[in-house]
C-alpha cells in the first residue's frame, strides 16, 4: 500500500494505516533526531514524542508535503520546545551512539564519527539543522525554510557556513573550539 | 562586473547540493581556475566524509505501539473533561430552567414533568444501554 493510501485512511481514523505509516518513517525521524541532538537517549525520547503528537494531530496533517517532511517538523519544533526547557541537552554526551547503529564500523570510521560528531557539536542547532537536513536528507532549500520557519536566504548562508567550517576543520585548519 | 572565486565558491556549495546546476560559465571557470577547481574537489571529498554519519536506526515497533496506547490515554482523558464540562454546563441549565418555573408558579407542572419522566424512563433505558454499547464496540444483537 503506498503513501498515499495510508495518509487518507489514517486521516479517516484507520489505526493501523497510521500504525505502518510511522512505522516507514520511525528510522528517517529517529536517524535525523541522532543527528541533531547528537544523544540517542534525548533522541529517543523526542522520536517517541514525535510519534505521540502525530498520532494526536493526523487530521491536522495537509498532504502538501511529504509525510516524512512533517514529522520532522514535529520533532524539529519538539527539540527546540526542549532546549528551551533545559540548555543542558545541547552538550549532552553519549559514548556509545557508535557502537549501537553499526558494530561493524572500522576503527578509522569510528574515529571520522567521532570526528564529525564533535565537530557538529559545536554548531548552534539553528546552524546544524540547514546541514543535517540538506545533506542527510536531501531536502531542498525551500523545504528546509518551511520546516525552519525562516527565509531560504538563512538557510543557504547557514548551510555554506556549515559547509565551510566543516571543510576547514576537515583540512586541518580548524577554528572549531571556538563558539560557532 | 564578472564573478570573484569567492562567488564561484559559493555556487560550488551550492552545485554539489543539487540546489544549482553545472552550467557552462562555471565549467569555463573551473577549467581555468586550479584554486577553484582544487576547492571543488576538497568540496566532493568533505561531502563523501560527512556521509559515516549517515546512519539508519532499527523500527522500534514496540515503540510505535506504546506511542498509540498513550495517545489512547490522552484522548479518553480529554473527552472525559469535555464530558464532564457538558454534563455541568446542562445541569446548571436545568436547575436554572427549575428553579425560574417554580418561582413564576410552575410548581405543579413540574411536579407532574417529574412523575411522567419516572414512567416513562424505564421504557427509553434498553434503547440508551443499546446505543451507549454500540458506542463502546460491544456485540449487540
Amino acid at each position: 500500500m503506498n503513501e498515499e493510501i495510508l495518509i487518507k485512511l489514517s486521516k479517516r481514523g484507520d489505526k493501523k494505516a497510521l500504525e505502518k505509516l510511522l512505522q516507514m518513517n520511525y528510522s528517517i525521524v529517529k536517524g535525523y533526531l541522532i543527528k541533531m541532538t547528537l544523544n540517542e537517549e534525548v533522541a529517543d525520547d523526542i522520536t517517541q514524542e514525535t510519534m505521540l503528537k502525530a498520532i494526536l494531530n493526523i487530521k491536522k496533517y495537509k498532504p502538501k508535503a511529504k509525510f516524512s517532511t512533517w514529522l520532522i517538523t514535529i520533532a524539529t519544533n519538539t527539540y527546540k520546545d526542549q532546549l528551551r526547557k533545559d540548555k543542558r541537552l545541547v552538550y549532552k554526551e553519549d559514548k556509545d551512539l557508535v557502537d549501537d547503529i553499526d558494530v561493524e564500523k572500522s576503527i578509522l570510521i569510528k574515529s571520522e564519527f567521532e570526528e564529525i560528531k564533535e565537530i557538529l557539536k559545536e554548531f548552534s542547532y539553528e546552524k546544524r539543522m540547514p546541514f543535517i537536513l540538506k545533506h542527510y536528507y536531501d531536502y531542498s532549500y525551500k523545504e528546509i525554510a518551511e520546516i525552519m520557519n525562516c527565509p531560504v536566504g538563512t538557510v543557504r548562508s547557514r548551510l555554506h557556513y556549515c559547509i565551510k567550517k566543516i571543510k576547514k576543520h576537515m583540512e586541518g585548519g580548524s577554528d572549531i573550539g571556538k563558539k560557532l | 562586473m564578472g564573478k570573484s572565486c569567492e562567488n564561484y565558491k559559493d555556487i560550488l556549495i551550492d552545485i554539489i547540493y543539487e540546489e544549482k546546476d553545472f552550467n557552462k560559465d562555471i565549467k569555463d571557470h573551473l577549467k581555468h581556475c586550479d584554486n577553484c577547481m582544487k576547492y571543488y574537489k576538497e568540496l566532493k571529498d568533505t561531502k563523501n566524509r560527512l556521509n559515516n554519519l549517515n546512519t539508519e536506526p532499527p523500527i522500534e515497533y514496540r515503540k510505535i505501539s506504546k506511542a498509540f496506547i498513550k495517545a489512547d490515554e490522552i484522548k479518553k482523558k480529554k473527552s472525559d473533561i469535555k464530558s464532564l464540562f457538558v454534563f455541568m454546563l446542562l445541569s446548571v441549565i436545568f436547575l436554572t430552567m427549575v428553579v425560574t418555573l417554580a418561582v413564576n408558579g410552575f410548581s405543579k407542572e413540574i411536579i407532574y414533568f417529574q412523575i411522567s419522566t419516572y414512567v416513562i424512563f424505564p421504557f427509553i433505558l434498553p434503547f440508551m444501554i443499546k446505543k451507549r454499547a454500540k458506542k463502546e464496540g460491544y456485540d449487540v444483537k
